[in-house]
């Protein structure tokens, strides 16, 4: 059999067996059988299909809904959420090595704007640190990643030990969708959800190995 | 049933054919730059910039035998020395850091981050100040050790210090690289050593509101143990002690959720 004849063979039994599985995977998303779309947050392996590509990048997974969508007006959440969307698009290449490493740099400059100060260090460890303790302050609120509302801080630390793993800071926005600085860009965008950032960061396969992520609520 | 079934059935070649949606994540490349080369007392360092398309990190490496390993990283991991790097070295490598800024950004840029800023860490702060105007910034130190001595240690030079200005030199300096470890620290876990060398330093300096804030959130987060110690003080301790409290809730340096039960607490132990 020559090569070409074998190729397609495989390539058929292949898409078979695709179409196979996604038979049943439709099948029971059709009667009611799938847990998709139920919102459980319950690690960074789930949620994998049936989202809106549009909404993120390739390869990730859905956004989480949270479970308010909009913060009440006047709190923190709704002030540092109005200075995350205003701040769309903004230019991080005045931040460190011109945006590259301006994720905390960023939410930095919307929390200054927002409810007036910076949670110091412009370092997702220092910036983890300083939310833990302002946690203990009753000045913020540590919140279960499942619970996320826009206007909260997402964070996953950095760390140098045992191996080099590049964490990140977001704020939470509408529509489960988080801003961020996009490295790439240098650029505040507004692209994936908690589902994308956590099967992202949280991932085994993460380069560096996987990360945990951290939720916070500025109280005062 | 046969709809259902035919329906199921173009959603799932549709699914077929686009198999990025059924498919595990992609990981994006990452992208390493080692952005300056250093040597320092024989041996070789690094600063390494990783991007992995949204996110960014330095790493600093050095070289051990015929290995890199990295000895600390963050999106900014300066002050160095925090990572227990000498403090020479750190002023070295933040040097190379801020002349390879200027080189790849241009100084207009440079300008611009620090035209906003009213802290920086002291290692970067040294390495710009050969190019800007930085003298306006305040300077953060980080502390060099993890454990409870230098904390403990910390809370003894502001107990020692006199006068305003060298008060304030030493809060900035001794206090502020522990301030976060020490407020984590009485909260979650408070040491006696701890909390007598808070009760020290209050002695010494009733009115410094960062003491105030420390023991506040010693008494709401750890009240038990909070009221045994206070107990064992002399009167006029307890009494600093109150007064240093409500100057805490007052000055609204714990949140809301403590006021309450933070001035009922002053009652307590006045």
């Amino acid at each position: 059999m020559n090569s070409s004849i074998r190729f397609s063979i495989t390539s058929l039994l292949i898409f078979t067996s695709k179409v196979a599985f996604c038979y049943i995977l439709s099948f029971f998303a059709f009667t009611g059988c799938s847990n998709q779309g139920s919102g459980n947050q319950s690690g960074p392996q789930t949620n994998r299909s049936f989202h809106n590509p549009s909404a993120e990048e390739p390869g990730s997974s859905p956004a989480a809904t949270p479970s308010r969508e909009s913060a009440p007006a006047g709190s923190n959440n709704a002030r540092i959420l109005s200075a995350a969307h205003s701040a769309l698009g903004e230019s991080s290449a005045a931040g460190p090595d011109g945006g590259n490493l301006a994720c905390a740099w960023m939410v930095n400059r919307i929390l200054q704007r927002s409810v007036g100060y910076r949670i110091n260090g412009d370092s997702t460890a220092s910036m983890h640190q300083q939310l833990e303790s302002r946690v203990r302050q009753g000045l913020a609120e540590r919140i279960p990643i499942d619970s996320i509302q826009p206007g909260d801080i997402i964070i996953s630390p950095t760390r140098f030990e045992p191996t080099r793993s590049t964490g990140h800071v977001g704020i939470m926005g509408r529509g489960g969708q988080i801003y961020e600085n996009s490295s790439s860009q240098a650029r505040w965008i507004q692209r994936r959800g908690v589902s994308g950032w956590r099967s992202y960061y949280e991932s085994s396969n993460k380069h560096g190995g996987p990360l945990r992520t951290y939720a916070y609520r500025i109280m005062t | 049933m046969i709809l259902k079934t035919l329906y199921s059935l173009i959603i799932a070649s549709l699914l077929a054919v686009t198999p990025c949606f059924c498919e595990e994540d992609e990981q994006p490349e990452v992208e390493s730059k080692i952005i300056v080369e250093h040597e320092y007392k024989g041996k070789s360092y690094r600063i390494l910039s990783e991007s992995e398309g949204y996110s960014g990190a330095l790493y600093i490496l050095r070289k051990d035998g015929e290995d890199w390993t990295a000895i600390a990283g963050d999106s900014s991991p300066f002050p160095l020395d925090q990572y227990g790097i000498e403090e020479k070295l750190s002023l070295e490598l933040a040097k190379k850091f801020v002349e390879y800024e200027i080189s790849t950004m241009g100084m207009a840029k440079v300008s611009e981050n620090l035209s906003d800023r009213k802290k920086l860490p002291w290692d970067l702060k040294e390495a710009y100040s050969a190019h800007a105007d930085v003298s306006h910034i305040r300077s953060v130190y980080r502390a060099k050790k993890k454990g409870l001595n230098p904390m403990v240690a910390a809370l003894k030079k502001v107990e020692n210090a006199q006068g305003a200005d060298q008060l304030k030199l030493v809060v900035n300096k001794e206090l502020a690289p522990y301030f976060h470890k020490i407020i984590i620290q009485i909260a979650d876990e408070p040491k006696p050593e701890l909390s007598s060398a808070l009760f020290r330093a209050l002695k010494s300096h009733p009115s410094l509101s960062e003491l105030q804030q420390i023991l506040a959130v010693y008494a709401a987060n750890q009240e038990r143990d909070f009221l045994s110690q206070v107990n064992s003080l002399p009167q006029d301790q307890r009494r600093v002690c109150a007064e240093a409290l409500d100057a805490a809730v007052m000055a609204k340096l714990v949140g809301s959720k403590f006021s309450s039960p933070l001035k009922e607490l002053v009652k307590t132990i006045r």
